[in-house]
């Protein structure tokens, strides 16, 4: 019932085909059908932990399949974008123990596998008016019907969240970092809140109504918290305490239940979840809570009622009418021989420039190619981008503020912030400032005067013309020449007698 | 190409020694000469590449590798020996990438010509039955009386690399082999198995005469076609989804990766065809995000954006940047995650 595309083949019989830029035979879509639920979640939890582009989940359907004469499967039909793409998806299916099939409409062949490197075309066309769509296989060709569709958002809130056996304390204080929630009756709320507040939490909160699909449903308002750094000494409390159920941010409109994990991996699923519902997953009894629109949080102090709140009286200062600049003192260096020397440059007097060409030999590439120089009338400055290593002669220079060197083993005294020595010495104008010694006065080199290390170092070099020939000599086979045979020739009693690693 | 006993360390030994010592002298110099005369079209001014000890291994890598679907060694039966010749070939074709371009250059001529290799596979049915002879001419015998015995003679050939394949246990003897050599895999972005890996072709990009032969086969081919090849493998280095990666790919070799998609983009608008925006989205992407984060590692540092070139640039980065958020947000923002990775203060 099938052929197998062969290299160069352009026309197929199965309408929709076409072969890609590597001459790979597929239709618009993928569709892949498994026999049973389990195996298809096992796929979706295979792809979403795969890098799967979001265009396939944007693209994702399912539906329940019913061949002819057959017992019901399932079928999951995604958008054919790329051949690397779909080599991906066809591995998740053919692993979850699924087939993948490609095509465009209604009829799909089986997708390109070990035995058909380039795919496969049906050998004739099943022209039936019973079924949706037509799977061609290896046998025979079988004629399906769609029985509905199934929601991807329903199928993620069916599925049982999965314990994880690190326990919910460790896990949250693993998610300390990350943004938490805590849903609690709303009696709790008030009490809770007043406690977050005065524990020193950093928390917003929202009353929540989720959505009943029933009029006689048994779902409750309640109070939600975003925590955002929990301390270690209350996570006992938001995960021990019943009444109490503490969720994991998975996706800014996911949260999962702490020591729970949902069986797909919903980050990579990102695309397929409803961006504009809220959902809350937890573990059975319990239902998921879905709502359908994200809850509005508050600052935690502004649900909080703080007693006492009197008037507090604030007393104003006049400024002194005298001007601070009267104590004003110039910048110095000092001894400070408990810093980390950490040299970024150096200071190199004319008298050693001989060494400093004798040295350009030994440095490395990356040295010649990230160091700066700037040649000056009172010595020369090599300057490196992060950590200047390799010079044994010079003044080592190291940063105590942007672009403002001073030598090793000194500090700048007053002690003020780097950022404002660096404002203060640049109000002259941009570049870089050297302190060259402890007594010296700073001088400024501008940005201009710097130029690659590399290019200075070369002097000019002789270059001679080699003789050159007339045209390129052609290494295409001549026309004509065959195609490299295979001829397998006798191998003889024990082909591999002798053979060792 | 005959293909026979499979060949192991000893072996290759006494080959080695043969042709130093001379032994046909004249096969030598004839493949010197066709694998010079391949070297000069790549890369002009290239000397001769010499039949040394890597040359002799990686040609009896492919023999080995082509030994493994020789009828013989065929069946259940035979599986164990399969896999002692994958183990022993996998030793021989471990050289590691080329260091120079000469190197580059002469191993790639030996193997230049594998995706030409196919066998032809002939099928004789006769009255009592039918017989398949791979790689082999059916003997005279088996074709005799035609008409009497009702023979019915049928062939086809099969190309080796695109048709056939290798067996998944020498998966590590072939990979090898495209680690040895991997100027095939540079010059066919498109290639199905093994699919382009930057790790393997990162080693002779650095080469400058390798990347313009490179840069110019990608824009013979068409920056269109190509653009996501190359872009699907630069995700998978950046995801360490590729099998046989121990560590994370670091952010200077995915900001040279980067850099070389930029250089083709460069050329495909200064002197290629000039593809219409959005031809080759994946590659687009990528290089307008690596642009917004460090412009430095798509703008070469001596082309101001004031230049002709550079404005044309910068209007081709601003159309593509309209078209894509219309039409691929969720790529543009996939690009910008991984072009974050290239950067080492935006990685972590």
């Amino acid at each position: 019932m099938l052929t197998r595309v062969a290299s160069g083949q352009a026309r197929f019989v199965v309408p929709g085909l076409t072969t890609d830029a590597r001459g790979i035979a597929a239709g618009k879509q993928l569709a892949l059908r498994f026999p049973t639920w389990d195996r298809a979640v096992s796929f979706l939890r295979v792809l979403s932990g795969a890098a799967c582009p979001d265009e396939i989940w944007h693209g994702l359907r399912l539906h329940h399949l019913r061949p002819t004469d057959g017992m019901r499967e399932l079928l999951i039909v995604v958008p054919h974008t790329s051949s690397h793409v779909a080599d991906g998806v066809a591995r998740a299916a053919r692993l979850a123990g699924g087939a993948c099939f490609t095509g465009t409409g209604r009829h799909f062949v089986p997708y390109r596998d070990k035995d058909a490197p380039l795919g496969y075309d049906a050998a004739t066309l099943v022209h039936t008016g019973d079924g949706d769509l037509i799977l061609y296989t290896a046998n025979q060709s079988v004629a399906c019907q769609l029985q509905g569709d199934i929601p991807f958002d329903s199928l993620l809130l069916r599925l049982d969240l999965r314990r994880e056996p690190r326990g919910a304390q460790a896990m949250a204080r693993e998610d300390e970092a990350g943004v938490l929630y805590l849903s609690c009756r709303r009696g709790l709320g008030p009490v809770l809140a007043a406690h977050f507040y005065r524990s020193g939490v950093q928390a917003d909160t929202a009353e929540c109504e989720p959505d009943s699909a029933s009029p006689f449903g048994d779902e409750t308002p309640f109070w939600l918290f975003r925590l955002r750094h929990v301390p270690a000494r209350l996570l006992g409390l938001v995960v021990g305490t019943p009444g109490l159920q503490l969720y994991r941010a998975v996706l800014d409109n996911v949260a999962v239940a702490v020591g729970f994990a949902h069986v797909l991996h919903l980050e990579g699923c990102r695309a397929a979840v409803a961006p504009d519902r809220f959902l809350l997953l937890r573990p059975r009894p319990g239902r998921p809570v879905v709502m359908t629109s994200p809850p509005d949080f508050v600052p935690l102090g502004d649900r909080v009622a703080i007693p006492g709140q009197g008037g507090n009286e604030i007393a104003t200062m006049t400024p002194a009418r005298r001007s601070a600049t009267g104590l004003g003192v110039p910048l110095r260096l000092e001894r400070s021989p408990a810093s980390r020397p950490r040299p970024v440059a150096s200071w190199i007097p004319w008298s050693q420039a001989d060494w400093l060409r004798r040295l350009c030999y030994a440095l490395p590439t990356s040295a010649l190619a990230g160091y700066r120089l700037a040649l000056l009338e009172a010595g020369i400055l090599v300057l490196a981008p992060e950590r200047l290593e390799g010079f044994p002669f010079g003044r080592p220079l190291e940063e105590a503020a942007p672009g403002v060197l001073i030598p090793v083993g000194t500090c700048v005294r007053p002690a003020v912030s780097p950022s404002l020595i660096r404002d203060s010495l640049a109000a002259g104008g941009d570049g870089t400032f050297v302190f060259s010694a402890a007594d010296a006065p700073p001088f400024r080199i501008a940005d201009e005067s710097f130029a690659p290390f590399e290019r200075r170092v070369l002097s000019r070099i002789a270059v001679s013309t080699p003789p050159m020939v007339g045209a390129l000599p052609s290494a295409t086979p001549p026309p004509g020449a065959a195609a490299p045979e295979v001829e397998n020739d006798a191998l003889g009693p024990l082909p591999v007698w002798g053979l060792r690693r | 190409m005959h293909v026979g006993r499979p060949i192991g360390q000893r072996h290759l030994a006494r080959i080695l020694s043969a042709a130093e010592a001379g032994s046909e002298r004249e096969a030598a110099q004839k493949l010197e000469a066709h694998r010079h005369a391949e070297a000069r079209a790549l890369v002009s001014g290239v000397q001769a590449p010499l039949l040394d000890e890597a040359t002799l291994r990686l040609g009896v890598t492919v023999h080995n590798l082509l030994a493994l679907g020789h009828p013989s060694l065929a069946g259940k039966a035979n599986e164990g020996r399969r896999h002692r010749i994958a183990a022993v070939t996998e030793g021989l074709a471990d050289l590691g990438p080329p260091r120079s371009v000469a190197e580059t250059v002469g191993r790639h001529t030996l193997l230049a010509r594998l995706p030409d290799i196919g066998h032809t596979s002939h099928l004789v049915q006769q009255w009592w039955g039918q017989q398949r002879f791979v790689g082999r001419t059916p003997p005279a015998r088996v074709l005799a009386l035609p008409s009497l015995r009702r023979v019915k003679h049928t062939f086809v050939r099969r190309g080796w690399v695109k048709e056939v394949g290798v067996a998944p246990y020498a998966r590590a003897a072939w990979l090898a082999l495209h680690r040895a050599s991997p100027l095939a895999e540079a010059l066919d972005p498109l290639r199905l198995d093994p699919p382009w890996a930057w790790e393997r072709v990162l080693p002779i990009l650095r080469f400058a005469p390798i990347f313009r032969l490179v840069a110019g086969r990608v824009l013979e081919i068409g920056v269109a076609p190509t653009g996501g090849a190359m872009v699907s493998a630069l995700f998978r280095l950046a995801s360490l989804r590729e099998p046989n990666t121990g560590a994370a790919a670091p952010p200077g070799h995915l900001a040279f990766a980067i850099g070389f998609l930029a250089h083709v983009l460069w050329l495909d608008g200064l002197f290629g065809r000039a593809s219409t925006p959005l031809a080759a989205p994946e590659l687009e992407a990528v290089v307008l995000a690596a642009s917004e984060i460090r412009p430095g590692l798509v703008w070469p540092p001596d082309v101001d954006a004031t230049t002709g070139a550079g404005r044309f640039f910068a209007d081709r980065l601003a159309q593509m940047r309209r078209e894509l958020l219309l039409t691929a947000p969720a790529r543009y923002v996939a690009a910008r995650a991984l072009c974050r990775r290239a950067v080492p203060d935006m990685s972590g």
